[in-house]
């Protein structure tokens, strides 16, 4: 078996068995990186001492170290910053920033022993669903090279799913690791806000960026979002509960009440919808209860997250004035302009009450419905995308458009729930993605859902065929 | 209708601080138009300020007005990513003329 396929567990077992070396692994990704990432533009920069990284793990190991990622390859998004490698967030504007310090996920990655390989292409800024917004070449999807992989973290989910690394983190802001997720075959998480740091990732929108794992399975994902998650001084969002080991916890006999949320399904393509009712029939079999709700609020939730999440990006991307780092403004991406003019507009005078503060208003009560709602169920249950991975550049001409590809995504970010995106049945032959969606700091029960799901299908034993 | 027109666009850009050709004052002005027609669904919801609650429980987190040294960026640090430094500073425009 080629070392690149296999799950964060069985790599770990291999190493710790001296099957091969953290150098060997490395060695094997950097070699599938070379052939194949010019074509799918999964990296943005290669880490150039990815191999003196790994012999630093594999000398720790021969001394009897013990840490939870040892010699691990994996990627961090480029938002993320490492101060040994330029972080650009696919932007031009920071092609040649390399950062003084590290971000508080990538701090805790280099000390649970990982290796990094490189940084991930994305949606520059995180401003994106598709991934076609990015200065570093769009990246591909593995299952289908002329389609698009989903964004923001595109580069992660495709890395992820095309064997170029074990494990990638993303940024979901509106939907970023659930989408590629979806859409790549992979495990997208988002978990809840404050469960991790923010702390060194670029800031999207601070009210709704989420750090979390993408991984080719469940339990990869429950192990990575343990070493990720934690209080930290430097975000004083994050909280202070004990993060559990969510990958030791994922077999249950708990039978749960899974709502089924009416605005969801509201006009989803019926291949779709056949495709997501079999995998809650699937849980059913296995005794869980299903329950149908309405969250009327859900509606609105796209208009909402436009003009908060908007004006927030308008407002972080105003520190980039080409003074201290990077060049100057007119090195934004015209995607990035649209969204700082929407979101400037939003919250000016004049327009403020009609725009940003209705949006405001209505996010509490999205949130108060989602609470009332998550007491009667144990998790809502639904698909992430309405439409399956569509054509590179199809839908690019019509920002509205492409804007409205995260209708499913962006409740659990406004409301600050967990969610994860798991792969089911392919829809056309394309990948898909289940979502669930817990209560706040609850990824416990989200992780034993998604690993039924998991366990039902079984599609992390799929591999793509790359060109 | 909330069309944005472009002498709209060109004030909202001057806000934001943003360098915009004409070409794209015009796009933007349709588009932005378009988008923010559809945004302006969200009136039709009607609020009630008792069915509502922020998305998290927090409160302020204070700390003490200490300096922590961990934390300080060395001069050099601060200064490595600019483009233009002066004498151990950034570099800026002059404001005056």
């Amino acid at each position: 078996m080629d070392v690149t396929e296999l799950t964060l567990k069985s790599a770990q077992t291999g190493l710790e068995q001296n099957r091969f070396t953290s150098v060997e692994l490395t060695q094997s990704y950097l070699e599938r990186i070379k052939k194949y990432n010019p074509k799918y533009h999964a990296f943005v920069t290669v880490n150039p001492q990815a191999l003196v990284e790994a012999k630093a793990a594999d000398q720790l190991r021969a001394k009897g170290k013990k840490l939870p990622l040892l010699g691990i390859p994996l990627a961090p998004k480029d938002n993320f910053l490492y101060s040994k490698m330029r972080s650009t967030a696919a932007s031009k504007l920071l092609d040649n920033y390399i950062p003084q310090y590290d971000s508080t996920v990538v701090s805790k990655l280099k000390a649970a022993g990982a290796v990094v390989i490189g940084k991930t292409n994305l949606d520059f800024w995180g401003h994106g669903s598709s991934g076609e917004h990015t200065d570093y070449g769009i990246p591909h999807n593995p299952y289908a090279f002329d389609r698009v992989t989903g964004g923001s973290s595109s580069g992660s989910g495709t890395a992820v799913a095309a064997d170029l690394c074990l494990m990638g983190t993303g940024s979901d802001t509106g939907g970023s690791n659930r989408q590629p997720g979806s859409y790549c075959n992979v495990v997208g998480v988002k978990p809840t806000y404050g469960r991790v740091s923010r702390y060194g990732v670029i800031a999207m929108a601070s009210s709704t960026d989420s750090m979390g794992p993408l991984t080719k399975t469940v339990e990869d994902a429950a192990k990575f979002l343990s070493v990720m998650a934690g209080h930290d001084l430097l975000d004083a969002t994050t909280v202070k509960l004990p993060v559990p080991h969510y990958h030791l916890n994922l077999e249950t006999e708990r039978k749960f009440t899974l709502g089924l949320i009416a605005e969801y399904f509201e006009g989803l393509d019926k291949k779709y919808l056949k495709v997501i009712e079999a995998a809650v029939k699937k849980l059913e079999d296995r005794g869980h209860q299903v329950k149908r709700l309405s969250i009327p609020a859900v509606k609105y939730a796209y208009p909402m997250y436009c003009l908060t999440v908007f004006a927030e990006i308008a407002s972080n991307l105003s520190r980039f004035d080409g003074i201290r780092y990077g060049y100057d403004r007119d090195a934004f991406g015209e995607e990035t302009k649209r969204r700082i003019m929407i979101g400037t507009h939003s919250a000016s005078s004049g327009y403020a009450d009609k725009y940003y503060n209705q949006a405001m208003a209505g996010r509490k009560m999205l949130t108060y419905q989602f609470k009332q709602a998550l007491e009667t169920v144990d998790a809502f249950i639904g698909p992430v995308f309405p439409f399956p991975p569509f054509k590179i550049g199809e839908r690019e001409t019509d920002p509205l458009k492409m804007y409205l590809s995260d209708v499913l995504t962006v409740p659990a970010n406004l409301t600050g729930n967990p969610a994860v995106s798991v792969p089911i049945e392919f829809v056309n032959g394309l990948p898909n993605g289940l979502q669930i969606i817990c209560k706040h700091f609850d990824e416990q029960t989200m992780f034993q859902i998604a690993h039924q799901v998991e366990e039902d299908y079984q599609m992390y034993k799929l591999r793509p065929k790359l060109v | 209708m909330s069309s944005i027109s472009p002498k709209l666009v060109k004030h909202i850009a001057k806000l934001a601080n943003l360098p915009l050709s004409a070409g794209q004052i015009n796009k933007f002005s349709s588009q932005l138009s378009n988008v923010l027609d559809f945004m302006g669904q969200l009136s039709k919801l009607k609020i009630d300020p008792k069915k509502a609650s922020p998305h998290l429980d927090l409160t302020n987190v204070t700390r003490e007005d200490k300096i922590d040294t961990s934390r300080i960026l060395t001069q050099k640090q601060a200064l490595s990513q600019a483009r233009k430094t002066h004498q151990g500073y950034f570099l800026v425009k002059a404001i005056f003329s």
